[in-house]
């Protein structure tokens, strides 16, 4: 679709409106203009003929006649005019009178239009009485008489188009101005709008900053569209800048595993070994490479597991307790070899709504975090809780526990509690990144509290129906973070 | 020369301290953390620290800064995954000396710490002379007056750090101090075993004392030039 002007549509609806309207106008005036016209004209008609009825006079004949004596009138020229006694005999006319007229305005008083040869004309009749031999004492004869008076509607008309050429050019001024004020009266108001989209041009991937002009805020209209596009933003951009986190600590990640992989093959080929020393350094590298993978492998799960999943066709029931009783099993040799105690309390028919391979990660990841953070001698406790609508299980330890200042921190990436020991066994510091979307993901959630000196203790809740089941949008998930 | 190494990845560490301790030869100590390396630079002589940026307990500037603070002079190496402009520029004016990035050839890590070591005792060449004596810090060897001579690692390591501060006296202490790192037992007889051998080794047929022993104050590398053989 052509995009269109909002302000010459604008200009061009009110000035069509206008254009109507003074049509409209124009009309009514030139019809009261006609109106008022034709009444001065009639009036004129009847003043004229009023003078003709004076000028009928006694003709002094036998017959008491009258007779017209148009001398001493000043009646114009080319006026049609006639008298009829009433004995119907033209007593007296204008030299151009004919008879037709007489037809035409016919014998009512009031004006009559009508067309001689190619000129148009309006006349009336006007019946008056003549009265003439008056003597002191008696009164004269009255003589009846009928004066036609006609004249040429050409000023009429000449009135006419010059009030409607007035009209039309007042009122095409009008609209002229109406026209430009509403241009400049618009783009004045318009202004704040380009205001903002400029504002809004400037955002770019390098400079996601946002911030509305002040004039867009104090138009009501824009207000609301400044702070939606203010607030959309700015959560883009926390959204953003949590990403770049992401991969600038991913990138630090990968370039110290390349590091190190590096340094270790160059230290083997910086000269001349044994068979037992190249063995042995290439176990090390072989080692340094898992340790890669397993962080390559844990970037690439947290990244799958912080997509935002709108229908989880994959999530599925899982029976909790089969998923935990497994992971158990798997913990086994690693409790074993720690020296910690394994105490496992799953109850009967708990299920919850997350895919059973996520839900082995999470307890996996947790049970791993507390059987290395618990020293030898010591416990690590997993059990299971169903209440109304939320399955819950917890992963206990009594190991070092995380201090007060680093409870908030735990579930950030890349971030390791206690970095020597984490390091040592391998940690990234994305594994309670992952419970944490994982937990999420599933419409759960997740909790870690933790006393230094006695233990620490994670519990994830997750929904066991339908029902309680929430996907969380990404952009929420992020916004926690 | 004994190098510290401040690097929470064990792995890189110690494969740094291997590359030192085969190549030049060097004493290597290893800090796991900021707090650990900020306490060692502090009290151990150290010819060199090699310093990571992203540390626990302690970060990697904040020890730079700290060491400076207290007047510790032995020139920083920083490791440094980012090496975007600006924080480089941060990091040399807090008193950084070098930089490598992440990832690093091992091989220019070693040449970067030999020659920043070289600088900070105000040696400019990696061949030093001192009188007749050459000692090629590239090659590990030592000629004098022309003849290589044999010597063991620890008696060239011995020469080679006395002729870094040529007619300067350097205490028994202070060799021990920057010839072995925490992993060894220290004796001062084995030191004074160690310079009889190098001085024995040196004069082969000469009279010309190289090493002078100051009783109860330490050694001093004199310059000696040989006359011509008649």
């Amino acid at each position: 679709m052509k995009p269109y002007s909002l302000t010459r549509r604008l200009v061009v609806t009110v000035l069509l409106v206008e254009l109507m309207l003074a049509a409209a106008a124009t009309g009514l005036a030139l019809l009261y203009e006609r109106q008022q016209n034709l009444h001065a004209f009639d009036l004129m008609l009847r003043g004229r003929a009023d003078s003709l009825l004076g000028a009928v006079q006694d003709a002094e004949d036998a017959g008491d006649n009258v007779m017209l004596d148009p001398k001493a009138l000043d009646l114009p020229r080319g006026d049609l005019y006639g008298v009829r006694n009433e004995s119907g005999r033209v007593v007296g006319s204008s030299s151009n009178w004919n008879h037709a007229v007489e037809q035409a305005v016919g014998e009512q008083g009031s004006g009559r239009n009508f067309r001689l040869g190619k000129k148009w004309y309006r006349g009336l009749a006007l019946h008056g009485v003549r009265q003439i031999d008056i003597g002191d004492q008696k009164p004269g004869i009255a003589r009846p008489v009928v004066i036609f008076y006609a004249s040429s509607l050409k000023p009429f008309w000449a009135a006419m188009s010059h009030a409607a050429k007035f009209l039309v050019i007042s009122n095409f001024l009008i609209l002229l101005f109406t026209a430009g004020t509403l241009f400049i009266l618009l783009r004045r108001g318009m202004a704040p709008l380009q205001e903002l989209a400029g504002a809004a041009a400037g955002i770019s991937s390098n400079a996601l900053q946002f911030r509305a002009p002040p004039d867009a805020f104090a138009v009501q209209e824009l207000a609301v569209l400044a702070h939606a596009l203010e607030s959309a933003m700015s959560r883009l951009e926390k959204a953003f800048v949590q990403q770049q986190i992401f991969v600038h600590d991913a990138a630090h990640e990968l370039k110290t595993a390349v590091t190190i992989i590096k340094s270790s093959l160059q230290l083997l080929t910086s000269r001349k070994r044994t068979a037992a020393e190249y063995e042995r350094g290439l176990e090390l590298c072989l080692s340094d490479c898992a340790r890669m993978e397993d962080l390559v492998q844990k970037l690439l799960l947290l990244a799958r597991v912080e997509q935002p999943r709108e229908e989880q066709v994959t999530a599925s029931e899982t029976n909790l307790n089969e998923c935990l009783r497994e992971v158990a099993e798997q913990m086994e040799p690693l409790a074993t070899v720690r020296g910690v105690k394994l105490a496992v309390n799953l109850e009967e028919s708990a299920t919850a709504r997350i895919a059973f391979d996520d839900c082995a990660t999470l307890a996996t990841n947790l049970m791993v975090n507390a059987l290395q953070h618990t020293p030898a001698g010591g416990i690590v406790m997993l059990r299971v809780q169903a209440s109304r609508g939320m399955t819950s299980f917890r992963v206990e330890d009594s190991g070092e526990g995380i201090p007060k200042e680093d409870l908030p921190r735990v579930f950030d990436r890349f971030y390791r509690g206690d970095p020597s020991r984490s390091r040592n066994t391998g940690g990234a510091g994305l594994g309670l990144a992952i419970c944490k979307a994982l937990a999420e993901g599933a419409g759960g959630q997740i909790e870690i509290t933790s006393e230094v000196g006695r233990g620490t203790i994670a519990e994830v809740t997750l929904p066991a129906s339908d029902e309680g089941r929430i996907t969380r949008p990404l952009q929420e998930v992020l916004s926690d973070r | 020369m004994r190098v510290l190494i401040v690097e929470d990845e064990e792995r890189l560490a110690e494969n740094i301290a291997a590359a030192l301790r085969e190549g030049p030869g060097y004493a290597v100590d290893i800090a796991g953390d900021g707090e650990t390396g900020a306490y060692l630079a502090e009290r151990g002589e150290y010819d060199l620290i090699i310093l990571d940026l992203m540390l626990p307990k302690i970060s990697g500037p904040d020890v730079l800064q700290r060491l400076r603070k207290k007047g510790q002079k032995a020139p920083v190496l920083v490791l440094t995954a980012i090496t975007s402009k600006a924080s480089i520029v941060e990091l040399l004016n807090s008193g950084a000396d070098d930089y490598v990035g992440k990832p690093f050839d091992l091989g220019e890590l070693v040449a970067r710490v030999k020659a920043l070591i070289r600088r900070g005792k105000g040696v400019s060449h990696p061949l030093i002379r001192v009188g007749d004596l050459e000692v090629d810090t590239v090659e590990r060897c030592v000629r004098c007056g022309g003849v290589e001579v044999e010597l063991s690692p620890t008696e060239y390591r011995i020469l080679e750090y006395l002729s870094h501060r040529p007619s300067a006296i350097v205490s028994k202490e202070s060799l021990l101090e920057h010839l072995y790192d925490f992993n060894w037992e220290r004796h001062s007889n084995v030191i004074e075993a160690h310079v009889s051998n190098l001085r024995r080794k040196l004069n082969r047929g000469g009279e010309e004392l190289w090493i002078e022993t100051l009783r109860g104050r330490g050694y001093r590398l004199t310059a000696v030039v040989r006359e011509a053989q008649p």
